[in-house]
């Protein structure tokens, strides 16, 4: 009789491979981020449908996986931080499955869930192990606002309050911050500090940046809390505002204020923001992404105007300094940033005709110019694309004074109703002065189709390279 | 949105074929902007610049559009070709060889007839069918070259398409660019499925179709098609190329005299080129063939020593495995290998969307899938034997 026979090496070959595919596994920890009503719940609601329902109906012709037959499955499974909220995907499906479909509701904090995807690998070592390869997804939803916050631990509270003052005389703040600029600039520093004063006082400050950010479509928020504070709404450390008037203070009185008075318990609050919500939140989450993919709507800014667009400007370039820790920096010796990938996306495509998708990307790529650069010099690779996670439109052709133009069709998100529109040309360029004094681009906001068939993957558009971009490379 | 902004628009010819070249035109809206020279790319190319609005019954979807653009862009490409004129002198010089051809032959015939009308019936018969064998091959030849002419032009074109996209190109095209290009990615792909011979292609075409999205730009859609269609055809081509690859190893192997040698590799090498242009469908004739070869030997001279050396470190390691086995065997494999180089680059030449991008160059096919292919075929062969 043979020491092993058939069936006993079988089994043995079988155990063998499946310990060792457990050692072998491959995780991927995908950063979302966005400023806030970019897109990013969409996104992500978009990006997991597309691989839990994938079938023969799917558009993802761009993701290799797919196209070469090699995807297996995927689905959901319990995610691996138990103290950080979960993604609420059934939520926003729900959302998009009602028979008047609307918007999934925003998230205002940090969010998780994984995903595990089976395959077949095809070049890589693994095939040499066996028939099926998993890669783990985990998908971390953050706001954008968030890493607004980075720059501040480079600053005082000295520095900050100034830059924040020169920010508020600014148009188009400036008319709406005058009444809150004149109440700070009455208070006397060193006075005994009184907390009711300060929660009263840095309420209306949060209800500016509010204004600012719901009312005008700026970018530029901080501190990011204040709009979004995800679980520290009411604790004193978010109860601080810059303080506008230190040209007139001494700055060695100030340098001796104890922390009982109005200037020195603001100055604190300001460090323990920094130390134990802006600090804590680089290290805890953003130094074990490893891809990243940020997403900006450029349409509402076009929309509202030249100081919005600026705006956005300014803030994705704060967004992208967390990226960039240059060798000097004190910041690259607590954090290094692991992330090898990171993909630009500008949402809503399906907002203008196809033929503007180009000058979209064009206009990101040129938005992101300056910090690209920089990135690409520590050999990140990027990419520019516009995408729409759900498309709420369709696309077609419409007879305009005897010419055929490109259309759009969908339902307007406001009153329901069904519109067909061109929404103008999308400048390929930073539109400059001449362009905002004829500025001829006015987008509608549509709501999501109806979902006919609950088995099919949502419409999108270019999902299917928004995941080759991001995954690709570990699917081989 | 202010009400000049909006305007309804009465329904109007919606189901008429759309003119193609309405998009040249400039349409400005009700209150009329002053044009500024200093963005050309925004004031001109629509047919409008700002938000429009639309009553449903003007809709008309895009995959119905889709169908018409094609045929009229199909048409305007070909149209577009200009044929290259023959110079005056040499015209001339034909035109008075054919008279006196004529002349004489008429001169011949009248007085040949005449004196001995059975040789020259014969040879007026023999004239006849040489006429027509001479004829026909000459037409096969220019219609062989016309073709060959016309996949460069689509692969130039497909190369035009997939290339001038750099974030600073994008910037200076126009809009009307734009919106041409992917219709004629879209005919230029259909112009490249109908010369596909059909038993091959038929239903990956309906699989790009049916991937087919109204946003997809130019080069999308040329990825795609590549990708969908053309890869198929490849896998095909790369077994092809594996086949002859194995038969020139076996027979290399087996010819005891070099000059045998020599004529196996020039037989089988002609027959592959024939083969692996006909499945991206080349019907090589005479010329078009010398062309290709031209092109194929040039190729790997530019190739350069690089890629020489690359691919004959590794066939050396490939063929060390072999060469224990047999000395000769080692020596076939090594002819094998100059076969299936000479196929890949073949298959490059006439693949009508080439490898040559970036977005492409992931699934240029590698000599060593070949080369995998072709070492285990023999192994086969060698195992079967014993």
């Amino acid at each position: 009789m043979a020491l092993l026979n058939s069936e006993k090496l079988k089994k043995i070959k079988h155990q063998a491979s499946s310990a060792l595919n457990r050692v072998i596994d491959q995780h991927v920890n995908l950063a979302v981020t966005g400023l806030s009503r970019s897109g990013k719940t969409a996104f992500i609601t978009s990006l997991i449908n597309q691989l839990i329902n994938e079938n023969s109906d799917s558009k993802l012709a761009f993701f290799d996986v797919v196209h070469q037959g090699r995807f297996i499955a995927a689905k959901r499974v319990p995610q691996k931080h138990f103290h950080i909220a979960r993604f609420d995907y059934d939520g926003a499906i729900a959302m998009l499955e009602k028979t008047q479909p609307s918007w999934p509701e925003p998230t205002a904090g940090i969010s998780e869930i994984r995903i595990a995807i089976r395959y077949r690998p095809k070049n890589s070592l693994l095939k040499y192990f066996d028939e099926m390869a998993t890669l783990y997804l985990d998908i971390t939803d953050y706001p954008g606002e968030w890493l607004l916050d980075l720059p501040l631990l480079n600053q005082t509270f000295e520095e900050w309050s100034q830059q924040m003052y020169q920010l508020l005389q600014q148009q188009p703040r400036k008319q709406y911050a005058q009444d809150f600029i004149a109440k700070v600039q009455q208070l006397d520093p060193f006075q005994s500090a009184d907390e009711e004063l300060l929660k009263t006082l840095s309420e209306e400050y949060t209800q500016l940046l509010h204004y600012f950010r719901e009312e005008l479509g700026l970018s530029v928020i901080q501190p990011g809390r204040f709009i979004l504070p995800g679980g520290l709404a009411n604790a004193p450390i978010l109860q601080f505002f810059p303080y506008l008037n230190f040209t007139d203070i001494d700055a060695n009185a100030y340098q001796n204020a104890t922390d009982d008075s109005l200037i020195g318990m603001l100055r604190a609050r300001f460090v323990e923001y920094k130390e134990r919500v802006v600090r804590k939140f680089y290290q805890q989450h953003f130094l074990r992404f490893d891809r990243q993919i940020v997403l900006a709507d450029c349409l509402t800014p076009l929309n509202k105007g030249i100081e919005s667009f600026a705006d956005l400007e300014l803030a994705i370039n704060l967004i992208l300094e967390s990226y960039n820790y240059g060798k000097s920096s004190i910041l690259s010796r607590l954090f290094s940033s692991k992330i090898d990938k990171l993909l630009f996306a500008a949402t809503k495509a399906d907002h203008v005709t196809p033929e503007q998708h180009e000058n979209l990307s064009a206009l990101l790529n040129q938005l992101v110019f300056q910090p690209k650069q920089k990135l690409s010099f520590d050999n990140l690779t990027m990419k520019t694309l516009s995408i729409a996670g759900i498309k709420a439109t369709s696309s077609g052709k419409a007879q305009y004074q005897g010419n055929s133009l490109p259309v759009i069709k969908g339902v307007k998100l406001n009153d329901q109703q069904p519109l067909t529109l061109f929404p103008g040309l999308v400048p390929s360029q930073l539109p400059d002065q001449d362009y905002w004094q004829n500025n001829h681009f006015n987008f509608v906001e549509f709501a999501p189709q109806v979902k006919t068939n609950p088995c099919q993957p949502l419409p999108h558009i270019r999902m299917d390279q928004v995941l080759q971009f991001l995954l690709g490379d570990k699917m081989k | 949105m202010s009400a000049s902004q909006k305007e309804h628009l009465k329904e109007q010819q919606s189901k008429e074929k759309l003119p193609h070249e309405s998009y040249q035109q400039q349409v400005l809206f009700a209150q009329s902007e002053p044009l500024d020279s200093s963005h050309p790319q925004i004031t001109e190319q629509l047919p409008a610049k700002q938000q429009v609005i639309f009553d449903d019954d003007n809709w008309q979807q895009d995959e119905e559009l889709e169908q018409q653009n094609r045929v009229e862009q199909a048409v305007f490409t070909k149209d577009d070709e200009t044929p290259t004129k023959p110079r005056w002198l040499w015209r001339i010089v034909f035109t008075l060889f054919a008279v006196l051809i004529a002349i004489e032959s008429f001169d011949y015939f009248y007085t040949g007839f005449t004196e001995s009308p059975i040789t020259t019936t014969i040879v007026a018969f023999i004239g006849l069918a040489l006429t027509i064998i001479s004829g026909s091959v000459l037409l096969r030849e220019l219609v062989g070259l016309r073709q060959f002419k016309q996949q460069q032009k689509i692969k130039d074109q497909a190369f035009n398409l997939l290339n001038n996209k750099s974030p600073n190109k994008t910037a200076n095209k126009s809009n009307k660019t734009l919106l041409a290009a992917h219709q004629t990615s879209i005919a230029l792909c259909e112009q490249i499925d109908e010369n596909l011979p059909c038993d091959t292609s038929f239903g990956d075409t309906k699989n790009w179709q049916q991937h087919l999205q109204p946003e997809y730009n130019a080069e999308e859609v040329l990825q795609l098609y590549s990708r969908t269609v053309l890869s198929q055809v490849d896998k095909r081509a790369i077994n092809e190329i594996a086949k002859f690859s194995t038969e020139s190893v076996v027979l290399v192997a087996l010819s005891p005299v070099a000059l045998i040698d020599m004529l196996i590799m020039l037989w089988r090498n002609l027959r592959m080129i024939d083969k692996v242009a006909g499945l991206y469908g080349l019907k090589l004739g005479y010329w078009s063939r010398i062309k290709l070869i031209k092109q194929v030997f040039v190729n790997m001279v530019y190739a350069g020593a690089s890629e020489m050396l690359t691919d004959v470190g590794a066939d050396m390691l490939g063929a060390d495995i072999l060469g224990k086995m047999s000395g000769r065997l080692a020596q076939g494999l090594g002819a094998g290998m100059l076969t299936a180089r000479l196929g890949l680059r073949v298959l490059k030449l006439a693949r009508p969307i080439s490898f040559n991008c970036p977005q492409l160059i992931a699934d240029e096919p590698k000599i060593s899938v070949i080369r995998k292919a072709v070492i285990s075929q023999v192994s086969t062969l060698i195992k079967n034997k014993r």
